[in-house]
């Protein structure tokens, strides 16, 4: 009745080939994905939740290794090649069905187990509420999973590829390792230098907050072992990268010759990228190492004012020497092959002095350059280090922008401060030590009169700012300005500006830059009641403590500036209206700065109803001190 | 006369030993180079970008680097600079053993070398002494620039009092070299020697650092039962406790007289085959037993029963039990054992051996050795 289609038989893989595999590729990893995972469940010990995850990654990794040599060496060989080619099997099918086979042995044991240990944690675990992180529930646990699993996919698909693209699963198991180590290693490494030796340069990756969406493609581009990220985010962007991965792998296994022999077809050009990164990364990492050495072991914390490049330059030389011969060793099964090192060697050290010229030069005055007087339209300023705790979030990137011109005037002139051609850290040449240099000298110059020489008064950290000229160009930088009372600029800039100085306020580096005292103000707005449960023990809790008061106080202005921030001007009188309780700031004023202390004094609203997770801070500092009376004898809780 | 000098000719121009020497050491030549550049790089070369008064400092204040039970045998700065030096010295001796016997490992070369007019002996003589020879080079040359640099510095007693620490890690190095021939000339692919290798000394460190612990026997310095299976463990152990040179001499002697006699009797074919399939492998498989039976068993006691005496726990001979059929299974998976044609009744056997091996080194540390005092 049914016509067998004979093209149906040709594309047939057999299934023997494909699924009958050695029982161990099962049986081992399920055996320790029980040792690491189910044994501490079943001993109802907490840490089972963090750790399971962690530890079937590992195994996971260590499997993907075994099951790509397993499933793919055969295409370093002339004869299991020639075997596997000449099945009348089309390449498509060939391919979907050994990969097939290898995700499910990846897979299959940590979904088992996974789903095992599920049951038994509903069944048996007894998790320790009063460990938050020790007791995840099951659904973050399974969240987890799928993120590994996409990671682990894509992660499965470059090692194939490795496989695919090169002559020898030795070569193609140590270049996929070499390319996990020195891509991530070049990014950090050249990005850092930059920003060390021009200073105002943003690193993008240091200076991230948490890894961006770009960040997560480019370094998992060749390094899906770090899983950049975490395990829970970006799940649909490395699952897209996974698919890529694997359409790329089809692919190569489409257009794979069958005759290739180890040793006698060289495939080179997968040599060679690594050897290009690893030469890149190892050269500039002997930079590194020599000039650390040297700055380290010179027995002072601080940066000095004179910093020589030779080191740098004789370790840069040394790791290009180093690179060059262990690859050419390499490539060469013992042996000094001199050509390729040659071309290598161009290849490498001509786009490494290009780049060390360019930043050793300080690139056409970069970190000096300014807006020219009078052409800054606006100034817009990125605190990092906004005073949050863990009893509040605040995901926002808070920024301030300044456009009032006796304000750029000011804050121009306190960049200025920064970039003068007379700080060591702008001196030519420069070194790893340049943007430090700068820094210690601002802190330096930061600090109050004749303060002492070894001992820097002054610890904030960079801020970044964007100035935007009336032309429309703008320039982004990361600099440590002269941000503190002893600067004369800055105290009159934020008497002018009270959205500036609250925002420096709310900062953790607020303490360097200026003396506050805090006081609470009762105002005929409070009532009995509100009086009675946490006004006043609010005071008393403040009272008791000085550390506490200035940390709660500092919390409470941060949470009172940034809601300030969202509602806008006019706000804060209204708030000040209906306040029952109000914090009062007021500024020291260093010896020999002629400021009148009334032009700093702050009033500031304390709504813990109306002003977002200021309630919890309140209740926090309350609790606090609660605990505090609990401990003496005979002394009422004022703590509901 | 002239016969006879013919004939002397003949003789000096045929290859022997010194033929397989020169041919070994020229083989290893641009990897003895670029080993030799790596520890200068660790060592003098990182002294000189240190500088002397840098050093200077950084040694006057504290003369020898602490550990929290006493003393480490060099200074702040000279300690990491051993520690580098010490591991480029393990890979050295893995590599350049590597390439002098990896012809052993392919059937077409193995049948190039044997068939030329050498005896064994010469063959295994030549290659080792040309190993020999560069591994004493590097670590001469690197000794004598560096004490050139101190006496330069008008520091050479820091370089005395550290040429101690030094030598000791020489002596692991060619114990390492000695014990690593041993796998070499065993095996039948370079994969496998160097797991087994490897393998070997991380189960027998382990096992025994366990056996020790749980007995309450591991004091400081240890047991000499620790280094013998064990020599790169020198590497790491010589900073804190150095040993005596006869513990270096005689296994490097046992070592190598056992070397050259499995390289006589190596036959041709073993190239290629995986040590699974080797009948002298079985005999090794007790001690992956034993990692494998005290790893498990010291885990789960730990996870289910850690408030019983360790040896009066039911949880932890289950554990010694499962993890020594774990650790067999393994190494037989691992070493290629063919384990559908193996009887099964071999694998439980060595098991048992494995869990005999525990039993008898249990009962010998707790009879030969007393529990260290505590100085608290």
């Amino acid at each position: 009745m049914f016509k067998k289609n004979p093209s149906n038989d040709a594309s047939r893989m057999s299934p023997l080939l494909v699924w009958k595999r050695p029982f161990a590729l099962w049986l081992l990893p399920l055996i320790f994905l029980f040792l690491a995972t189910t044994l501490p469940l079943l001993a109802e010990r907490n840490f089972w939740a963090v750790s399971a995850i962690p530890l079937t990654t590992f195994i996971s990794l260590v499997v993907s290794f075994i099951l790509a040599h397993h499933f793919f060496s055969f295409l370093h060989s002339q004869e299991k090649s020639d075997f596997y080619f000449s099945l009348p099997a089309s390449r498509t099918r060939m391919f979907l069905s050994l990969n097939l086979s290898a995700l499910v042995h990846l897979l299959g044991p940590s979904l088992a187990m996974m789903a095992v240990n599920s049951l038994l944690a509903s069944l048996f675990s007894k998790a320790d509420a009063s460990i938050p992180w020790f007791s995840l529930s099951q659904a973050s646990i399974w969240m987890s999973y799928l993120g590994l699993l996409v990671r682990l996919l894509y992660f499965f698909f470059l090692l194939e590829i490795c496989y695919l693209v090169t002559d020898k699963s030795v070569t193609a198991n140590i270049m996929f390792i070499l390319i996990n180590l020195f891509w991530p290693l070049m990014l950090f490494l050249y990005s850092d230098a930059a920003s060390q030796m021009l200073p105002g340069f943003i690193n993008p990756i240091t200076t991230a907050v948490e890894p961006t969406a770009w960040m997560v493609l480019v370094f998992q581009l060749f390094s899906p072992v770090l899983f950049t990220g975490g395990l829970n985010r970006f799940i649909l962007l490395t699952g897209l990268m996974a698919l890529a991965a694997g359409f790329l792998a089809y692919l190569l296994f489409r257009r794979r010759k069958a005759g290739y022999t180890p040793g006698l077809d060289s495939i080179n050009w997968p040599f060679q990228m690594t050897q290009w990164m690893g030469v890149m990364s190892l050269t500039l990492l002997g930079g590194y190492t020599a000039h650390y050495l040297r700055i380290l072991t010179s027995g002072s914390l601080a940066a000095p004012a004179d910093v020589s490049p030779a080191p740098f330059l004789i370790g840069s030389g040394l790791g290009l020497l180093f690179s060059l011969w262990v690859f050419n060793l390499f490539a060469g099964k013992g042996k000094i092959v001199w050509r390729p090192l040659l071309i290598t060697l161009a290849a490498t050290a001509l786009p490494f002095t290009l780049w060390l010229a360019l930043v050793m030069t300080g690139a056409g005055g970069f970190s000096s350059k300014l807006p020219p007087e009078g052409q800054l339209k606006s100034a817009t300023l990125h605190y990092e280090d906004i005073y949050v705790t863990t009893l509040a979030q605040y995901d926002r990137p808070y920024t301030l922008v300044l456009d009032q011109a006796d304000d750029l005037a000011l804050f121009a002139r306190i960049v200025q401060k920064t970039v003068d051609p007379g700080n060591p850290g702008l001196g030519i040449p420069r070194t790893l030590s340049s943007a430090e240099q700068l820094r210690e000298h601002i802190r330096l110059i930061s600090s109050p009169p004749g303060y002492q020489d070894d001992y820097v008064y002054y610890y904030a950290n960079d801020i970044q700012f964007s100035l935007e000229t009336k032309s429309g160009q703008i320039l982004d930088r990361s600099l440590l300005l002269p941000l503190t009372v002893h600067n004369p600029d800055y105290l009159q800039l934020i008497r002018q500006n009270r959205a500036f100085y609250l925002a420096e306020l709310s900062s953790y580096g607020a303490y360097a830059k200026f003396g506050n005292d805090f006081s609470l103000i009762p105002t005929s707005k409070a009532s009995s009641l509100e009086r009675e449960t946490w006004i006043d023990p609010l005071i008393k809790a403040l009272q008791a403590d000085d550390y506490l008061s200035d940390t709660v106080i500092r919390d409470m202005i941060s949470r009172i500036n940034l809601h300030l921030l969202d509602k806008g001007q006019g706000a804060l009188e209204e708030m000040l209206e209906k306040a029952p309780l109000l914090i009062r700031v007021s500024l020291t004023i260093p010896r020999g700065m002629e400021a009148d202390p009334g032009d700093y004094e702050l009033l500031l609203p304390v709504l813990p109803q109306e002003i977002p997770s200021l309630e919890n801070v309140v209740h926090y500092a309350l609790g606090i001190y609660d605990n505090y009376l609990s401990d003496q004898e005979g002394k009422d809780s004022y703590y509901p | 006369m002239t016969k006879e000098g013919d004939r002397h000719k003949e003789l000096a121009a045929m290859p022997g030993t010194a033929w397989v020497f020169r041919q070994a050491l020229a083989r290893t030549r641009s990897i003895a180079l670029f080993f030799l550049f790596l520890t200068f790089l660790a060592m003098p070369v990182v002294l000189l970008i240190i500088g002397r008064q840098n050093y200077f400092d950084l040694t006057s204040y504290m003369p020898d680097s602490l550990y929290m039970d006493g003393e480490i045998y060099a200074n702040p700065v000279l300690f990491p600079l051993h520690l580098i030096t010490s591991l480029i010295t393990v890979a050295s001796v893995y590599l350049m053993s590597g390439a002098q016997f990896r012809y052993l490992f392919q059937m077409k070369t193995v049948d190039s070398e044997v068939s030329l007019p050498l005896r064994s002996g010469q063959q295994f003589l030549g290659r080792l002494l040309a190993l020999m020879t560069s591994l004493a080079l590097i670590l001469t040359l690197n000794a004598a620039f560096t004490g050139l640099i101190f006496y330069q510095w008008d520091l050479f007693s820091h370089f005395l009092d550290y040429l101690r620490l030094y030598l000791s890690m020489a002596g692991a190095a060619f114990q390492l070299l000695a014990f690593s021939l041993v796998w070499y000339t065993l095996s039948g692919t370079l994969f496998d020697a160097i797991l087994l290798n490897l393998g070997l000394q991380m189960a027998w460190f382990f096992s025994i650092l366990n056996v020790l612990s749980m007995s309450g026997r591991l004091g400081s310095p240890p047991s000499s039962l620790l280094w013998l299976l064990t020599p790169a463990a020198g590497f790491i152990t010589d900073f804190i406790w150095i040993r005596p040179l006869a513990q270096d001499l005689i296994p490097l002697v046992f070592w190598l007289v056992l070397s050259w006699f499995f390289f006589r009797r190596r036959p041709s074919e073993r190239a290629g085959i995986r040590n699974g399939q080797l009948t002298w492998h079985r005999l090794l498989q007790p001690l992956f037993a034993l990692f494998g039976g005290v790893s498990l068993g010291r885990f789960v006691y730990l996870l289910f029963d850690d408030l019983t005496p360790i040896f009066q726990s039911p949880a932890f001979y289950l554990g010694l039990l499962a993890g020594s059929l774990l650790g067999q299974f393994v190494s037989s998976v691992v070493s290629g054992k063919a384990l559908r044609k193996s009887p099964w009744i071999h694998e439980l056997l060595s098991s048992m051996a494995g869990l005999l091996l525990f039993g008898i080194l249990a009962v010998l540390v707790h009879l030969c050795m007393t529990p260290p005092v505590n100085p608290w």
